[in-house]
């Protein structure tokens, strides 16, 4: 009698790489203590959620800094 | 045979890099630049062209005197250091992406010296001396594998092993620790040459070369893609081209300086 195997849990977490500049790292880690972030991915994980929120709350603002970004 | 010109783009760039993700990053931070800046001009109609403005964008971004934006492309691609000299950046569009003569001149236009002395001195630093350095072939094929080793020892490399399997190629790549791969990637058999890679790649790092018949079913961009790719039926050239680059790849600024004038 076969019996059936458990379903594979749900995967609930993805590791993604990034790749910055050193410059850009110690402006993140910077970041990280000045805001007692636990971990460097907590830290990124906080300003990617600023950035989601800031992206709701204000476009227009959004949009002119990623203008800036672009024509860096 | 050329691959699409997209995938013609990311393999050059890992072939600069020789780097699978710093490669495809480059590609895209340079693409991404280029087109902001053509924003409302046609886009390029030839592979060539592509080429062309690719590396000229890439040449302006590094060429720029202000500091970039922290998080832009420009700080990405001026974070990758200096470009390859002319003479590598030759050496790299003939032999490895296969572009003719009159198609190098135009990408790279202008030329600060004639095509035929910049390719020479290019070919040149595919013979130099870079001491002991070791090659592991994963090749099933037992004609194409005793012709790839070969054409690495004709370049000075030492060829460590010889595996016919993707188990055989993990176990002596561990073994033998080589500063280099080349792998077929469709092996006989289940397992490609990915599979033998993935075997060993975690403890013990290093540039592997994929040398296939099918690139376009290789390079579709997905996650298991391999990281460079020589297509079948090669030239000598192009794979002694392509190691001479990975070998160099983490320090070829100063492999050029000191074999070439510098003309960057």
């Amino acid at each position: 009698m076969s019996q059936d195997k458990p379903a594979a849990p749900e995967k609930r977490v993805e590791k993604l790489q990034i790749m910055v500049a050193d410059s850009e790292l110690s402006m993140i880690d910077d970041w990280r203590f000045e805001n007692r972030a636990a971990s460097r991915s907590a830290a990124i994980r906080s300003l990617i959620y600023l950035g989601l929120e800031l992206t709701k709350s204000n476009p227009e603002q959004v949009g002119k800094l990623l203008e800036q970004l672009d024509r860096a | 045979m050329f691959l699409p010109v997209s995938a013609s783009i990311r393999q050059f760039a890992r072939a600069v890099t020789a780097d699978r993700m710093v490669g495809d990053e480059l590609a895209l931070a340079v693409s991404a630049e280029a087109n902001q800046k053509n924003k409302n001009g046609a886009p390029p109609a030839s592979r060539v062209e592509w080429f062309r403005r690719f590396i000229l964008r890439w040449r302006e971004v590094m060429a720029e005197e202000a500091a970039p934006k922290p998080f832009s492309n420009s700080a990405f691609i001026r974070s990758m250091g200096p470009m390859p000299s002319e003479a590598r950046l030759v050496l790299l569009l003939s032999d490895v992406c296969g572009f003719s003569a009159r198609e190098v001149e135009e990408i790279l236009e202008p030329l600060s010296r004639p095509y035929e002395v910049l390719l020479t001195e290019g070919r040149s630093l595919v013979r130099t001396d870079r001491g002991e350095r070791s090659a592991l072939i994963v090749e099933d094929e037992p004609l194409i594998a005793a012709d790839l080793k070969d054409v690495l020892e004709d370049m000075g490399v030492t060829v460590v092993g010889l595996a016919r399997t993707a188990e055989q190629g993990a176990r002596q790549a561990l073994k033998n620790s080589p500063d280099i791969v080349l792998a077929d990637y469709n092996l006989d058999g289940q397992k490609t040459g990915v599979d033998a890679v993935a075997a060993f790649h975690d403890a013990h790092h290093c540039p592997v070369i994929f040398i296939t018949g099918y690139p376009d079913e290789v390079l579709k961009g997905d996650e298991v893609e391999p990281d460079f790719v020589i297509v079948k039926p090669y030239r000598p050239e192009a794979v002694q081209a392509a190691v001479a680059h990975c070998l160099d790849a983490a320090r070829y600024a100063a492999v050029d300086a000191d074999a070439t004038a510098g003309d960057l």
